[in-house]
């Protein structure tokens, strides 16, 4: 792992795989710390990077007439950064660090990063390629959902997670006629816990959702385009439109083909590195270390801009600080603002700041001297300091009574820890 | 709100120095509608409440290494300059001078710095 390690300062070509957000802002954070090198941006989609957690919300609402641009309009030229749009990495030599493009040429760096994303997660089962099947992860994606729902659609959603409440608080505001399809015993539980995701489904609920817990679909059905959802009970629900969000997996078709360590995802340590060295990964397709212990693709925004940070630094000094993550998100579900950092799923159980369905409130999972979570449910303007304290993770047991006190500022626990 | 406008150089009063806690961001009313202030080890510094990109006062965020994070998304901005610093927002932050004197705070509120 050592022979090859390109030396500091020997890095003059950067080649990165994927132009989303990992990708541009791993370019835009070289230039930033002093990279004068070559950069080389490959992406295969024709338009300039854009913002994609809009897409679930105010661009399927119809608030925003296009997702914005990640960047200002010539970003690439003034950072002397060669974007290739439209063009696909076929195969990557890790050893070599040699990439083959869909295009022909072939590209040589001293230094590849894998920023590749994740991909919707598809259903296989009978009718899931009907016309009317439709899934949520680009811009396309979301273009072709907003063209189709229109007032009185009958749209059937299967999968309870947060794209799919998000699908459903947007196709509800546009007056469809909406059922959410669950196979777990409740919604959102493995992101915001049994708690929140009660929570969630009865405001969903009484929005007019119908939502349907241990709901596992067996079919779609249809001739020319989708008519009805079959669930194994034998119920049917009918259709005009079928979201699947069964979640994301990750795009590591590339990786694993080169060789690299993956299993969920491809494998990094807390500074972006694979298995292979002078190969970096970072976004949604990296399995990073998690703060809590463990590794996983985090599919969050935030994480994703510190993970393509912490590969730029990685780049330019083997000895960056590391940098675990604390995974970090946002939603919106039926007029709540919900916000996450740490992990509720974790060992531990959960006291609340506040009560949920009556104004601001937070949810802190807690275990023993360790804070490993919290939700803010309508609670910004707390949930910045709260994020730090759990960052910190450290937890006083004498003092778990202040995390629930509402008269207790939290800007001032975390000043004074 | 009675501000104090020294109409000889155009900066406001907006605060004392002793209700800025060193290394916190704060709110401050001026003539002209909230701002954000900043007390950092080398000075007093001013910006645009509201993030550039979504609608929320930055005085809620976290003030770190020079770093404003806006508690919305996540966006960072610098507090000296204005400029972005982390995703989603693309614009910059307007900032204004800041004077500090005998314990007050004065802002220059029509010119960016």
């Amino acid at each position: 792992m050592v022979s090859s390690e390109p030396s500091q300062g020997a890095v003059q070509r950067v080649a990165i795989v994927g132009a989303g957000l990992a990708g541009v802002t791993c370019a835009q954070a070289l230039r930033a710390e002093g990279y004068a090198g070559e950069i080389t941006l490959i992406g295969d989609e024709a338009r300039e990077a854009y913002d994609r957690p809009c897409l679930s919300k105010e661009y399927l609402l119809g608030e925003i007439e296009w997702p914005r641009p990640l960047m200002a309009p010539g970003w690439a030229q003034v950072a002397s950064v060669q974007e290739l749009r439209q063009v696909r990495v076929t195969t990557l030599n890790a050893t070599q660090r040699t990439l083959r493009l869909s295009d022909g040429h072939e590209l040589h760096a001293d230094a590849v990063v894998l920023a590749t994303g994740a991909r919707a997660r598809q259903l296989c089962i009978p009718g899931s390629n009907l016309p009317g099947v439709c899934f949520l992860r680009t811009w396309d994606d979301a273009e072709k959902l907003r063209a189709r729902m229109h007032l009185g659609c009958k749209v059937t959603l299967i999968g309870g997670g947060l794209i799919g409440a998000e699908v459903a608080t947007a196709a509800q505001a546009l007056g469809c006629s909406v059922t959410l399809l669950e196979a777990g015993s409740e919604l959102l539980e493995r992101g915001l816990g049994p708690e929140v995701g009660a929570f969630c489904r009865q405001a969903l609920e009484s929005r007019g959702v119908d939502v349907r817990l241990r709901a596992a679909v067996e079919q779609i059905e249809g001739e020319t385009d989708v008519r009805l959802v079959r669930c194994h009970d034998g119920h049917a629900i009918a259709a005009d439109l079928v979201v699947v969000c069964v979640g994301a997996e990750p795009a590591s078709d590339l990786a694993l083909a080169a060789g690299l360590d993956c299993a969920g995802g491809i494998r990094v340590d807390a500074r972006g590195r694979t298995s292979v060295s002078g190969i970096y990964a970072a976004g949604d397709v990296a399995c990073w270390p998690v703060a809590g212990g463990g590794q996983r693709c985090l599919e969050s925004y935030i994480n994703t801009q510190q993970q393509a940070l912490t590969v730029a630094r990685t780049i330019l000094n083997q000895n960056a600080a590391p940098a675990e993550q604390t995974p970090r998100s946002w939603t919106a579900i039926a007029g709540h603002d919900i916000r996450v950092a740490g992990d509720m799923s974790l060992t531990g159980h959960t006291i609340f700041r506040g009560q949920l369905g009556s104004g601001a409130c937070l949810a802190w999972r807690v275990n023993g001297h360790r804070l490993l979570g919290v939700i803010a449910v309508d609670a910004l303007s707390e949930f910045s300091f709260a994020a730090r304290l759990v960052e910190r993770g450290e937890l006083d047991p004498a003092r778990l009574h202040e995390l629930t006190d509402t008269t207790m500022p939290l800007k001032r626990l975390l000043t004074r820890a | 709100m009675n501000h104090e406008i020294d109409t000889m150089n155009g900066f406001e009063k907006v605060c004392e120095l002793n209700e800025l806690t060193p290394g916190e961001a704060m709110k401050a009313n001026t003539s002209v509608g909230p701002i954000t202030l900043y007390h950092l080890d080398d000075g007093c510094f001013a910006t645009q409440d509201q993030c550039s990109h979504g609608q929320w006062s930055l005085a809620d965020g976290i003030l770190e290494d020079g770093l404003i994070e806006c508690p919305l998304h996540g966006g960072k901005f610098c507090v000296r300059t204005g400029a972005v610093k982390a995703f989603p927002p693309t614009i910059p932050l307007k900032t204004f001078p800041v004077h500090v004197h005998a314990g007050q705070v004065w802002v220059k509120l029509d010119g960016q710095q």
